[in-house]
């Protein structure tokens, strides 16, 4: 070992940047190994007449379509959706739409509620105040009084809300359904000296406005002041124990592809739910003949991805709908809830979706045939343009063994480290609750003026939300990390990103996640300091 | 007819000029300069393949004998037999029609977003929220 620290974690993205944070309070050495890089927001798309180029390209969420020096292939063929992610300081939060609701204080208990899934070894009430912290930190706008959530305090006022909330709003409320601002990880306020939001609209290219928390811009400074040392284009190649496996530090190729080492008394992965179990599955244990972490056979296991149903409704004149945040509106938590009546358990969220620009629309018009070639093409152009609101359906999706994260035999990245394979194929319950939820959503905007509606479902290149590949869970036989994040099997490993899910509930994860993650590395805080 | 000139009508049949109101059509993009000439040939030699095949189904021998209105139909015959390749030279140049700055300002579309000036969204009357927050608590506790 060349080099040592207190705590080691591996990823800089939405976990892993609150951990960094939480634990530079207490740990002298803390040290991040990120194999991306620092974005700059002045490239971003957004800043570019040709921004919905850039993001299909360096910017896209897919890193088989990336390609960048950062990026490992993934063989996603065996699965029904594709896998998103991004490899920077910031990881996913660079990309994603800021929607930053809570999971539900049933999703922590799904198999008392509904006997499926398992139950966390904690409650909503023991992450509410991580909630709390972690919105002053990333800075999340909303409405207070939400009746679909126990009380949620000192919000940013709503984003723009604009008339297609007014529109949705008024469609929702004929049918008594619920609907409320979205929460949004998007500033309404100057905000230690980020700017407000100024509605430029594709937040899911990065914001150069520094508005949406992306957590390069909001826990990363803090934590670097407080000593914390980021080393980026660091590639981790396994991790490494002693003989009764109790860790010891990881192996990583550095920028200039050396293979370099560093100890430490702590080891956090925060890589998501495909870069976790992949490290796991890289690394050899020194007691038992499986990978590292992995006697009860379920790394890289019961992987969730929230599987995406799409409505779009046409609305007969234009209504600017292109206008503003994407993802960023209303939501609607009317069918959230198991009620056996509709035919499955647990249930979905309605995000409502502003409408895509210009190329966005042609090529999705052309490809589903709503647009058409020759005589009729512009003349349909202009009918869809700021003229459609989309509502995607996000379906909490149940753990099932045979949905996992394999080593790829062949496929390798750069550094010749093996590439993860994807297997997954959506439930049966979920394909009910999906096609219940298009219905519902059709049906709202139907109620809201919508001329027509198309569906689609569910949606190939959707895969952002990669939950459940390390199992969090008290029997050892049938979880991979206990009740503090750490490895039944290995002493002193933790994982602290959305890998450890036991359920995915029905909400975009990244504010569960770093609640989470707080938590839990809290746990690590007072756990050390005592010993 | 050359399969450069047979190519190009394919993509006016795409999407058409409406000259009269100053619209071009797709044949306005240079994708041999966007794609590079590798992809590009490999593209427009795949369609001329394409649409000889068919021809010589209809006892039509030479792309360069073809007339337009012609090529216009074989088009069509092709397209439905090849389907997933009629649809990504589709894809392709809709996005790069959309992306270009004179298309888009003849088709009043904003060259958006406006950095640094943003967009305004109107705020709403949250009073429309009466009714949901009226109905009480939603969510189920353990």
């Amino acid at each position: 070992m060349q080099d040592s620290c207190d705590v080691l974690i591996v990823g800089a993205g939405a976990s892993g940047a609150a951990s960094a944070w939480n634990l530079s309070k207490h740990f002298k050495k803390v040290v991040c190994l990120e194999q991306g890089t620092w974005t700059d927001p002045s490239k971003y798309p957004s800043t570019k007449e040709d921004w919905e180029f850039h993001r299909t390209r360096e910017y896209s969420p897919f890193p088989n379509e990336r390609n960048l020096p950062s990026d490992y292939p993934i063989n996603d063929q065996e699965s029904q959706i594709s896998i998103a992610n991004y490899n920077a300081v910031g990881g996913s939060t660079i990309l994603y739409s800021g929607h930053f609701p809570r999971m539900h204080p049933s999703d922590f208990s799904t198999y008392s509620l509904d006997n499926v899934g398992s139950d966390w070894p904690f409650q909503y009430q023991d992450l509410e105040k991580y909630y709390n912290l972690n919105d002053q930190m990333m800075g999340v706008s909303g409405l207070e009084g939400d009746p679909a959530y126990p009380e949620i305090t000192n919000l940013l006022p709503p984003i723009g809300l604009g008339s297609i909330a007014e529109i949705m709003g008024n469609g929702f409320n004929k049918l008594g359904w619920h609907w409320w601002p979205s929460y949004s990880a998007i500033l309404t306020r100057e905000k230690n000296g980020r700017a407000r939001c100024i509605n430029l609209g594709p937040c899911n290219s990065g914001c150069p406005q520094g508005a949406k928390g992306s957590v390069d811009i909001t826990y990363w400074p803090e934590a670097i002041r407080n000593g914390v040392k980021l080393i980026t284009e660091a590639r981790v190649k396994e991790v490494i124990t002693d003989q009764n496996d109790k860790v010891k530090g990881v192996v990583y190729f550095d920028k200039n592809g050396k293979k370099c080492s560093l100890s430490a008394m702590i080891v956090i992965l925060a890589c998501n739910g495909v870069g976790t179990p992949r490290i796991l599955l890289n690394s050899k244990s020194n007691v038992s003949d499986s990978s590292l972490g992995n006697r009860s056979g379920l790394v890289g296991k019961n992987l969730m991805l929230h599987p995406l149903g799409f409505v779009e409704g046409v609305f007969d004149r234009n209504i600017n709908s292109h206008i503003g945040p994407h993802g960023c509106c209303i939501q609607s938590q009317e069918f959230y809830e198991t009620n056996l009546e509709r035919g499955f358990k647990r249930g979905f969220t309605m995000q409502i979706l502003r409408a895509p620009g210009a190329v966005e629309l042609a090529i999705s018009g052309i490809q589903r045939r709503t647009i058409p070639w020759g005589e009729n093409h512009h003349g349909s152009f202009k009918t869809f343009m700021g003229s459609t609101i989309g509502i995607s359906i996000i379906c909490e999706d149940l753990p099932d063994e045979s949905n996992q994260v394999l080593l790829d035999k062949t496929l390798c990245d750069s550094h010749g480290i093996p590439a993860p394979k994807i297997i997954y194929k959506m439930g049966n319950n979920t394909k009910k609750m999906m096609s219940y939820g298009i219905d519902r959503a059709k049906e709202v905007l139907t109620q809201s003026g919508a001329s027509k509606t198309y569906s689609f479902g569910p949606v190939r290149k959707t895969g952002w939300h990669l939950m459940g590949t390390t199992k969090m869970g008290l029997d050892p036989r049938n979880s991979v990390v206990n009740q503090d994040g750490m490895c039944h099997d290995v002493k002193n490993l933790y994982v602290v990103d959305s890998s450890i899910f036991p359920t995915s509930g029905g909400v975009n994860p990244t504010s569960t996640i770093q609640a989470v993650s707080l938590y839990l590395t809290d746990k690590i805080v007072r756990r050390n300091l005592q010993t | 007819m050359n399969k450069d000139l047979a190519f190009s009508i394919l993509l006016d049949t795409i999407i058409p000029p409406k000259l009269e109101i100053g619209i071009k059509g797709g044949s306005s993009i240079d994708l041999e300069e966007i794609l590079g000439k590798k992809e590009y040939t490999m593209i427009t030699d795949k369609f001329s393949s394409l649409i000889i095949e068919t021809a010589n189904e209809n006892n039509i021998r030479d792309l360069e004998l073809m007339s337009i209105e012609n090529l216009q139909k074989i088009i069509q015959k092709t397209k439905i037999k090849n389907f997933r390749f009629f649809n990504h030279i589709a894809s392709i140049i809709s996005e790069f029609y959309y992306l270009n700055k004179e298309n888009r300002q003849a088709l009043n579309l904003k060259t958006l977003p406006p950095f640094p000036e943003g967009n305004i969204i109107e705020d709403i009357d949250l009073t429309i929220l009466e009714p949901v927050f009226n109905r009480g608590k939603i969510y189920r506790e353990p």
